[in-house]
């Protein structure tokens, strides 16, 4: 297995969705029945990327940025307007059988469990839908069961497990065939913080262990840092930055951020003597100040003013990609 | 007054509504016409051209069917209190200072004047099809008059299923239970053939149930077969048992609101 | 010969969770069982109602009525419990997105829409009145039963209420909102009635276009010996028509769907 070969290669994808205007008020209800109104959304406009064989890819980007669509094509269930992918070798919207069992995907939404039965019954059936020799399948799904720490609750009904035990169960149906690309959206929404946790290290272990490449998309900044190398940040259907994470923290992290509360009302311009102004409320203030001089500007902050509190905070990477997103629409 | 106001404003959002699913509307509609097509073909063979039967001629064996198709296009219909209770929706409204009833109400109005509205053009293009086989209504006093009695149909279903409806506070799933008793009523109603060709049993218990008014009793008074004593008559059971039903769904109400449970909301 | 025993082991899986499930909320099942007996129920007064005014209706006597209301039943109920409740909940399915999900599955989407869905649990009962209603018919009319004639156009009679379904349901793909499952039910029946009683285009229509003269009339007919070997063998030809034009419509929906909506 090359560690080199490119499991996903996108080149130029667009997905345009039309819809129609939704009219307004009675009048608008008539007027609708003999005229519409034809609108399009350009959720991913040309987007190119690849992704190497094992890699651990994160997908960031606000909501209606175009990750779910760009996931949605890249696993067959959406054709894109125009542009190429390859997908395991394949291109996706033939939706070939042998496509399909080369890849999984977990939509954090839409469920794949039988409500009403055990996730052990829909196990059994996926075994026979995609002909999974019966040793295989049990030796996989004990280890699966064993690693996410579900046992005892394959035997209950699926719709009354918590969001935890449900997700972590809608991977383990996604995993029964081996898939070589695993595509996740959106994870960990909605789920506690310790099953968030849980799911993570799952995660890492079995991209690990398995090599299999995994294409996230999320809005969770945790899930991104503590899961993905690579990140490719995405907005209004255009790719803003693609690299890894240390990169990425280097590049943009050249600030810490300084928060302040005073005891008299302060001067906004003699603030910005000190640093960027981000907030301002007369007693209080967020200042945006250059890392390497910190400890400088602090002194100079409080020399200066009568500072009841203050606050140093590192830059995020929700700020960075904030920032990222804003410096793009100025563009 | 402000009240009325807000039930106008519910009629006003599912008649827009109803613009919106205008097909669904159609296609109910082109079944419908499915049936009245059926029924004219099957009743041509039954009566083989004997003059009349049980008191009805060839064309207005026709002419009933069809307008008790219409008939059913605007009355029968499917209530959202189940899904409402099952899903916790009722909460929401518990709240406002309107009355649920009154807001389920409105909506039932909005359906019934659309399916109605609808399906007139239609029915007259059927009519004109038909015209050497049907039994044409002249006066237009006997329109208004099944309007009226439509009216009063449309309010005995709308509260027997609201009955049914509190089921749901109890036992999940009841609008098994409003499918189930939408066929017997269909037959009580004389919906599904009129009363008088009932075999003898089912006649009789026809009679007795008050289904008869949101059925037979419209149609007939339509097609002139009564005067205007029996329609009077008929009003007033109407309305009588619009009331007996009402208060049967205050108690049910009363009885299932202590069990509501509001599920994930 | 490997693919047939896959789909058998799914069925048999399908099956068993089927039956699983309807025992969890047996309640329902127990009210849906109830609500078909009393279709059933309604459907032979109604019958007999018809019959109080007359002898025959185009050329047809009670008991031969009876023997093609129970072939009605018995191929309606054998349908709902292979397939039909799965084509039924397709506008759920497309405008919930879980279709979506169905597609990603490595098999044809209309198999997993009928494993999905399978019935049988629920329509056996059903089925045993309906062969009860038969039975009733055949015990009242005169003359020798032709039970492989039969059997035969009960499968073609299968097989093309499944085309008719799935082109039926085709539709969600070019207009999700619309829900035909009340037409189809109208159309269907339809079918309870000799297509004798039906002139001209009516005829035509009912006979080639919605073949409900060959899925219910004709092996009704064939059973008490009333039909030609040419109508045996139109009703065979449309048997295969309709399924391969039922083929190409859903395969047409479907990639419509796939490339435009998704």
């Amino acid at each position: 297995m090359e560690k080199s070969a490119k499991e996903i290669s996108v080149k130029n994808l667009v997905k345009d969705f039309e819809y129609h205007e939704k009219p307004e008020g009675l009048r608008g209800s008539l007027k609708a029945l003999f005229k519409r109104e034809k609108k399009t959304k350009h959720a991913v406009r040309d987007i190119s990327f690849t992704v190497r064989r094992g890699e651990f890819v994160g997908f960031i980007g606000p909501n209606g940025a175009g990750k779910t669509t760009t996931l949605k094509m890249l696993s067959g269930i959406l054709t894109p307007t125009s542009g190429q992918a390859r997908v395991a070798g394949h291109v996706p919207w033939e939706r070939e059988d042998r496509f399909k069992k080369k890849i999984a995907i977990v939509l954090g939404q839409k469920s794949q469990l039988w409500n009403t039965l055990p996730p052990l019954e829909t196990y059994n059936l996926m075994r026979l839908i995609y002909d999974i020799p019966e040793k295989t399948y049990r030796r996989r799904l004990k280890r699966l069961v064993e690693l996410l720490d579900v046992e005892d609750k394959l035997h209950v009904q699926a719709r009354k497990l918590s969001m935890g035990q449900r997700m972590k169960c809608e991977l383990i149906l996604a995993l029964l065939h081996d898939p070589q690309v695993l595509f996740l959206d959106e994870p960990t929404i909605g789920l506690d913080v310790l099953s968030q946790r849980k799911i993570r290290d799952f995660l890492t272990s079995h991209n690990k262990e398995k090599g299999t490449t995994i294409i996230l998309t999320s809005h969770n900044m945790d899930d991104v840092e503590d899961l993905c190398r690579r990140l490719v940040i995405i907005d209004e259907g255009v790719i803003g930055y693609d690299g890894t994470l240390e990169k990425i923290k280097s590049d943009y992290g050249e600030y810490r951020y300084l928060s302040a509360r005073f005891g008299d009302k302060v001067s906004r311009d003699a603030l910005a003597k000190i640093g960027e102004v981000l907030e301002y409320s007369g007693i209080e203030a967020r200042l945006r100040v250059p890392t390497g001089d910190t400890p400088s500007r602090v002194n100079k902050l409080t020399s200066q003013f009568d500072v009841k509190d203050i606050g140093l905070q590192d830059v995020d990477l929700e700020e960075i990609v904030s920032d990222i997103f804003s410096k793009s629409k100025q563009k | 007054m402000h009240h009325l106001q807000a039930y106008l404003a519910v009629f006003r959002v599912q008649w827009q509504t109803e613009i919106e699913w205008r097909l669904n509307v159609l296609t109910q509609f082109a079944g419908t016409l499915l049936g009245i097509v059926s029924m004219y073909y099957l009743w041509t063979e039954v009566f083989s051209g004997r003059a009349a039967l049980m008191g009805y001629t060839q064309p207005e064996i026709i002419t009933y069917f069809a307008v008790a198709g219409y008939l059913a296009m605007g009355t029968f219909f499917y209530l959202p209190v189940f899904a409402d209770i099952r899903d916790g929706e009722l909460s929401a409204y518990l709240v406002r200072p309107m009355s649920y009833l009154g807001y389920v109400w409105s909506q039932t109005m909005a359906r019934s004047v659309f399916a109605f509205l609808l399906g007139l053009p239609i029915m007259a293009g059927l009519f004109i099809l038909l015209r050497d086989n049907v039994f044409i209504v002249s006066n237009p006093l006997n329109y208004a008059v099944f309007f009226v009695t439509a009216f009063g149909a449309l309010n005995i279903l709308f509260m027997f299923n609201m009955i049914i409806a509190c089921l749901e506070f109890k036992y999940l799933y009841s609008d098994m239970v409003v499918w189930m008793s939408e066929m017997v009523v269909f037959l009580a109603a004389g919906h599904m053939i009129p009363l008088v060709f009932l075999p003898g049993p089912f006649r009789v218990v026809a009679e007795l149930l008050p289904f008869k008014y949101v059925g037979m009793f419209p149609v007939n008074a339509f097609m002139g077969r009564l005067n205007w004593a029996e329609i009077a008559t008929g009003l007033t059971m109407q309305l009588l048992w619009v009331g007996v039903f009402y208060v049967l769904f205050r108690l049910a109400w009363r009885w299932g609101i202590k069990r509501y449970e509001a599920f994930g909301k | 010969m490997e693919h047939i025993i896959k789909h058998f082991n799914i069925f048999l899986a399908s099956v068993r969770m089927e039956v699983m499930d309807r025992l969890n909320d047996i309640h329902i099942g127990l009210l849906i069982m109830v609500t078909i007996f009393v279709q059933i129920f309604l459907s032979v007064v109604f019958f007999q109602a018809l019959y109080g005014q007359t002898e025959s209706i185009a050329g047809w006597s009670l008991s031969e009525a009876y023997i093609l209301l129970g072939t009605w039943h018995i191929v309606g109920d054998i349908s709902w419990a292979l397939f039909v409740r799965g084509f039924i909940r397709m506008n759920y399915y497309v405008t919930s997105g879980s279709l979506d999900m169905m597609l990603r599955l490595p098999m044809d989407v209309r198999s997993i829409l009928r494993y999905r869905n399978i019935d049988i649990f629920l329509h056996i009962p059903p089925l045993v009145v309906g062969i009860m209603i038969l039975f009733y018919g055949i015990s009242n009319s005169s003359g020798p039963v032709h039970w492989p004639i039969y059997l035969c156009l009960l499968l073609c009679a299968i097989v093309t209420y499944y085309s008719l379904t799935v082109m039926l349901s085709s539709v969600t793909f070019y207009v999700p909102n619309l829900s035909i499952n009340y037409i189809r039910n109208q159309v269907l029946e339809l079918g309870q009635y000799p297509i004798a009683i039906y002139k001209g285009l009516a005829k035509l229509l009912l006979t080639f276009i919605i073949p409900l003269g060959f899925m219910f009339t004709v092996p009704a007919r064939a059973l008490t010996g009333n039909i030609t070997w040419i109508e045996f063998v139109q009703a065979l030809s449309v048997t295969v028509l309709f399924y391969y034009v039922s083929d190409r419509v859903w395969r047409r929906g479907l990639a419509r769907y796939e490339s435009a909506l998704g």
